[in-house]
């Protein structure tokens, strides 16, 4: 069993698709001389219809809005719709230019039945705001004939019927290149077509027609391509209006993230890195690089962090398109919330920490990592955060050595009477074999303030270089 | 006491300001004459915590928050060293027996970064401990920690200068710490759901001994 789902006016509507009132007529133009080839519901209330001169159309509507055509685009909203429909069947095949045909047998198991299958469909579809009609038919050509015959809005469930309600369909409707010459021989629907003697037939016209039948009968297989999910995410949301101000990217943001959310969690993938770009007319596109808490696939995470790059955005021109890329698609681990106190930070505490690294730039959030080694400029090892730990050996866990909790990374030079000399000197002497060796006595002294402190005396003289 | 206020005192009605004890008990501070004049009998469990002292010598007191650092280490949440005048060196932390997976050190040097870090990260609620440094703070800006720390039940310490000490901030304590040869003096400056306290000594360790009080009944000279 197939269902067939065609979308009317798909390039025409995807364009304006959120961005416009629905009142608003709109009309997209193709063609040399430029000529009507798709309109929406209110434009052709006003009497816009397809095949029009533009100067026609313009009169007729008043503040008609025109767009271009975009066959490349065209495809690309194609595949968007197949990348939704994967949630709900795994075998897709594209019918370019607005048709996609899902296989439905093997995923009614999954779903529960037909009506709960076609229900959540449904409510998809209409979640989506397009225009589309749908069909259910034994054979994947059936199917898509019945969908792009059918009513807007309403899918036709009785597979049983679907072959008997094409009969009934002229040839012209079906779009069949023999149908002018077979209606002057008086054969106008399929059904009398089907009763002319096949051999005939396909003397006549080819075995073209008869290869066309027999598929639709499901006599003959019809091996379809199928839809392969691409290995990267992109999507690009071209605005109908020029943005000037960072608050009005919000909402179109708002809806890519939801809609990436949906498509990694259908797939079970999720992204460690997202370029937003967003697209200007003259300058080269400003790129924000967006990166998670580990890898990370819910749209709210992905608006939170946004927001925080926003903050600190500066737009210089006007936003024409918001591109969304994920190259790395990895498959989702997805995290656990704690149930009791664990050891390990949950989601929530990462998120944290994601988010200031956002907002301050990741070289400022930083775990500590201590080192094995004696010079104390090199003992801490700034690493990802969470990523921290004691990487000393074993030998200096047994012989703890006293030493400061803070440290200057440029020691400081100090008086030497200002100070007390408490306990010492430890003598440092490492690295003559690099450019910098250090030769240094270091003591435990106490500052006039009574804190103490970690004081060195190498052959510049005396130096502050920590505090406890 | 004035035997005509004593029986006033007995009577069930009349509540004394000493008895008035938070709901919580508090985290134990490792140093038992501090805990005593502490309201919780310890630290805030949560709130913003002002430490109220000049210069560097700040940094050389880490010693008194150590016990606090150990007590709130808690699997699931970090603790935040925010905008420190220095470098945490890590083995000494490691040392101290604090968990250095769970430290985790922000540093920013514009104050509204700062503000913001400290809002944001005790607002999360992920967070047991946050050690912070402002230049300074005004009262609005204290109430809104104030807050943020009880809404996420994190305790916030905050190292400021002594300028702020004219100015009322709506915090949970005001510590202002000065120094001493054998540590450092902690005075109670404010603290809610008790009094303000005179500067008591703290001994810290590593620190040198006094020196011994010189015996008077011995006769020196010069004769």
């Amino acid at each position: 069993m197939w269902l067939g789902l065609h979308f009317p006016d798909l390039s025409l509507h995807q364009q304006v698709r959120a961005q416009l009132a629905p009142e608003q007529p709109v009309a997209l133009l193709s063609g040399y001389p430029l000529t009507v080839a798709q309109c929406n519901a209110a434009a052709r209330r006003q009497g816009v219809a397809v095949g029009q001169k533009v100067a026609t159309a313009t009169a007729l509507c008043e503040g008609l809005q025109l767009l271009p055509s975009d066959p490349d685009r065209d495809r690309e909203g194609l595949e968007q719709l197949a990348q939704w429909a994967y949630g709900f069947s795994a075998q897709i095949s594209l019918e370019p230019p607005q048709g996609l045909v899902l296989e439905a047998r093997s995923m009614l198991r999954l779903f529960g039945g037909i009506p709960l299958w076609l229900a959540q469909l449904q409510q998809g579809l209409h979640a989506m705001g397009l225009p589309w009609s749908a069909a259910l038919g034994p054979t994947p050509l059936a199917a898509w004939l019945l969908a792009s015959q059918g009513e807007e809005g309403c899918c036709q469930v009785e597979s049983d019927k679907a072959l008997a309600r094409l009969f009934g369909c002229s040839l012209h409707q079906l779009g069949r290149p023999e149908a002018a010459s077979l209606a002057q021989m008086g054969v106008k629907s399929l059904g009398q077509l089907m009763a002319l003697p096949r051999a005939e037939l396909g003397r006549r016209f080819g075995a073209e027609l008869l290869l066309w039948l027999e598929r639709l009968l499901g006599t003959r297989p019809d091996p379809r391509p199928d839809y392969v999910p691409p290995q990267a995410y992109r999507r690009k949301l071209i605005l109908l209006e020029e943005v000037v101000h960072l608050q009005g990217l919000r909402f179109p943001l708002k809806r890519l993230f939801t809609e990436l959310g949906e498509v990694l969690r259908r797939r079970q993938l999720a992204l460690p890195v997202l370029q937003v770009r967003l697209h200007h007319r003259h300058r080269p596109c400003t790129e924000i690089a967006l990166r998670g808490a580990g890898s990370e696939h819910r749209a709210e995470a992905w608006m939170a962090l946004c927001q925080l790059k926003l903050e600190r955005q500066v737009l210089f021109e006007p936003v024409t398109e918001i591109e969304l890329v994920g190259a790395q698609l990895q498959p989702l681990q997805i995290r656990n919330g704690a149930l009791f106190t664990t050891t390990a930070p949950d989601g929530k505490a990462e998120d944290l920490l994601a988010q200031l690294a956002a907002r301050l730039g990741s070289s400022r959030v930083r775990g500590l990592c201590a080192l094995s080694e004696h010079r104390p400029e090199y003992a801490v090892d700034p690493v990802t955060p969470g990523q921290g730990g004691d990487k000393r050996s074993e030998q200096s866990e047994s012989y703890p050595l006293h030493r400061p909790h803070w440290l200057f990374r440029e020691p400081q030079p100090i008086v030497r009477e200002e100070y007390r000399l408490l306990r010492g000197p430890e003598r440092l002497e490492s690295c003559w074999w690099e450019a910098q060796p250090v030769a240094r006595d270091y003591f435990l002294a106490q500052a006039r303030c009574g804190g103490l402190c970690w004081l060195f005396r190498s052959a510049e003289g005396w130096f502050l270089h920590g505090w406890f | 006491m004035n035997p005509d206020v004593s029986p006033l005192l007995r009577r069930p009605d009349i509540w004394l300001g000493r008895q008035c004890q938070p709901e919580s008990t508090g985290i134990p501070s490792g140093f038992a004459s501090l805990d005593r004049q502490l309201a919780w009998q310890g630290w805030p469990p949560c709130g913003v915590v002002e430490l109220i002292g000049d210069g560097h010598g700040v940094l050389g007191i880490t010693e008194l928050l150590l016990p606090l650092f150990k007590a709130r280490q808690r699997g699931d949440r970090w603790q935040l060293l925010v905008a420190p005048p220095a470098l945490p060196y890590a083995p000494a932390w490691a040392d101290s027996g604090i968990e250095l997976s769970r430290l985790i050190w922000v540093s920013c040097e514009a104050r509204k970064q700062q503000l913001w870090t400290l809002e944001h990260s005790l607002k999360s609620g992920c967070c047991s401990l946050i050690l912070a440094w402002l230049p300074s703070l005004t009262a609005p800006e204290a109430r809104r920690l104030q807050l943020a720390a009880q809404q996420g039940e994190t305790l916030l310490l905050l190292h400021l200068p002594e300028s702020v000490l004219a100015q009322q901030h709506a915090v949970a304590l005001r510590l202002q710490l000065g120094p001493q040869p054998q540590g450092c003096t902690v005075q109670l400056r404010k603290q809610r759901g008790g009094w303000p306290t005179p500067a008591i000594p703290l001994t810290l360790p590593h620190r040198p001994e006094p020196e011994p009080p010189r015996n008077r009944s011995i006769l020196q000279g010069p004769w």
